[in-house]
């Protein structure tokens, strides 16, 4: 691979705060979450180029999936299973470049707002069963005495949230467009 | 943006698929969804983002504390009963030197024959009077269409209305009809009986339920148009 397209994977890696750090969460370690995801996208890359995927394609979502194979079978061949999320969350993410660390950062603020946002201390409750230590849905409303349209509706409004406070801050469509720009540039260097 | 049962299902798929709750065929066909839905990218990044803030707070120590919310409630908190004590006072004294001042009550659907419908919005640049109304000859429900600050409504959120003569103590408003919700065309909706209404002014207050600010709409309320009788 050439050093421009190196320089394109990377930047479209960057583009994947959230997948890069689920992916650290579940493989346990931020560079092999990185390689994981780098992987994915030389994937991508290949299939562009043996004409097995179209560049009309959603490349984004493409990239997505194939990291979380990638993950899928990184955990199946290393017998790595993550029990404890907890334990994993405690893993510091010393190696993470100060760019990732100021994107975490962020993105940490806004979730914290997003928390301090909620009305009760049960509907953060939720969020944190739900996203963190991933409570099925009827676990969580039984515990907490929520119905499933009690339960959708914390959910819904909190995502709402965070998505606003986002694209506030320039992480949210903002990022995407990026993306789209990255993609359709990848399509022309396929051809330099 | 409204919350549709295909979004809320979605989500909980989404989430259990990103966990890798999901057994190889359910995946499978996740995916095939999701590849037939580009959208479904963003949304699974913006669930990511989330897992990765909560890990984040919970790694950092902080988790415990964000839970117990921002540290101002607690005292705000009893600040407000006290507050709340004392405006009982005060609106029991009220009450007692010049009868029922409180709010006017609103119900969510027309108990009378319905009159005029009053859209209430704010108006960019424009006066501070945000509607007009003129009473009608006859008793009429009276439908007032209040618009919320768009930039902070979302459609699931349930919010608190209440009508009172400007010249109303606002904290001896009593009379609040609660749980109203954002209708399709952007307005929420109240109804109000036009016996109870003067000309006058009068202050609207619309509050998100789970927030602390309101917003307050200034209305005028003018006395049915005189007819000509003929001699």
């Amino acid at each position: 691979m050439s050093a421009r397209r190196e320089s394109f994977a990377n930047a479209l890696i960057r583009n994947y705060p959230g997948l890069t750090t689920l992916l650290q969460r579940h493989a346990g370690d931020l560079q092999l979450a990185k390689d994981i995801l780098h992987d994915a996208v030389i994937t991508t890359l290949t299939k562009l180029d043996a004409g097995t995927l179209s560049a009309s394609e959603d490349i984004a979502g493409y990239v997505f999936r194939t990291a979380l194979n990638h993950l899928r079978t990184h955990r199946r061949g290393e017998r790595l299973r993550i029990g404890d999320n907890a334990a994993v969350d405690e893993l510091a993410s010393d190696t993470a470049s100060p760019e990732d660390q100021s994107q975490s950062d962020a993105n940490t603020r806004a979730v914290r707002r997003v928390l301090h946002g909620l009305g009760s201390l049960r509907d953060r409750e939720v969020l944190v069963r739900f996203y963190l230590d991933e409570e099925s849905k009827q676990d969580i409303c039984a515990a907490l005495g929520l119905d499933e349209f009690g339960f959708n509706r914390v959910i819904f409004r909190a995502r709402e949230r965070l998505r606003r406070l986002l694209e506030n801050i320039g992480m949210g469509r903002a990022d995407l467009l990026t993306l789209v720009a990255i993609v359709s540039l990848l399509t022309l260097v396929r051809y330099s | 943006m409204a919350m549709t049962l295909s979004d809320t299902d979605r989500f909980e798929r989404l989430s259990r698929y990103l966990s890798g709750q999901l057994n190889d065929a359910d995946a499978a066909k996740f995916e095939g969804d999701w590849a037939r839905n580009p959208g479904w990218t963003a949304e699974l990044e913006l669930d990511a983002r989330f897992q990765a803030g909560l890990g984040e707070l919970r790694r950092r120590g902080q988790l415990e504390t964000a839970m117990r919310g921002p540290w101002w409630v607690k005292s705000l908190r009893v600040l407000a009963m006290a507050a709340s004590v004392a405006g009982i006072g005060i609106a029991l004294w009220t009450w007692q030197l010049a009868g029922h001042a409180g709010g006017l009550p609103l119900t969510t659907t027309a108990t009378l024959m319905l009159g005029d419908s009053v859209a209430v919005m704010r108006l960019r640049g424009a006066s501070p009077v945000s509607g007009v109304l003129e009473l009608p000859a006859e008793p009429r429900s009276i439908e007032l269409r209040v618009m919320p600050d768009v930039s902070q409504a979302l459609s699931g959120d349930a919010y608190s209305m209440s009508l009172a003569a400007t010249n109303t103590d606002a904290s001896t408003v009593a009379s609040t009809l609660k749980e109203l919700a954002i209708g399709k065309d952007g307005f929420i909706r109240a109804y109000v009986d036009s016996r109870n209404l003067k000309a006058g002014r009068y202050r609207i207050t619309l509050r998100r339920e789970d927030s602390r600010e309101a917003d307050e709409f200034l209305i005028l309320v003018s006395s049915p148009a005189a007819i000509p009788h003929a001699d």
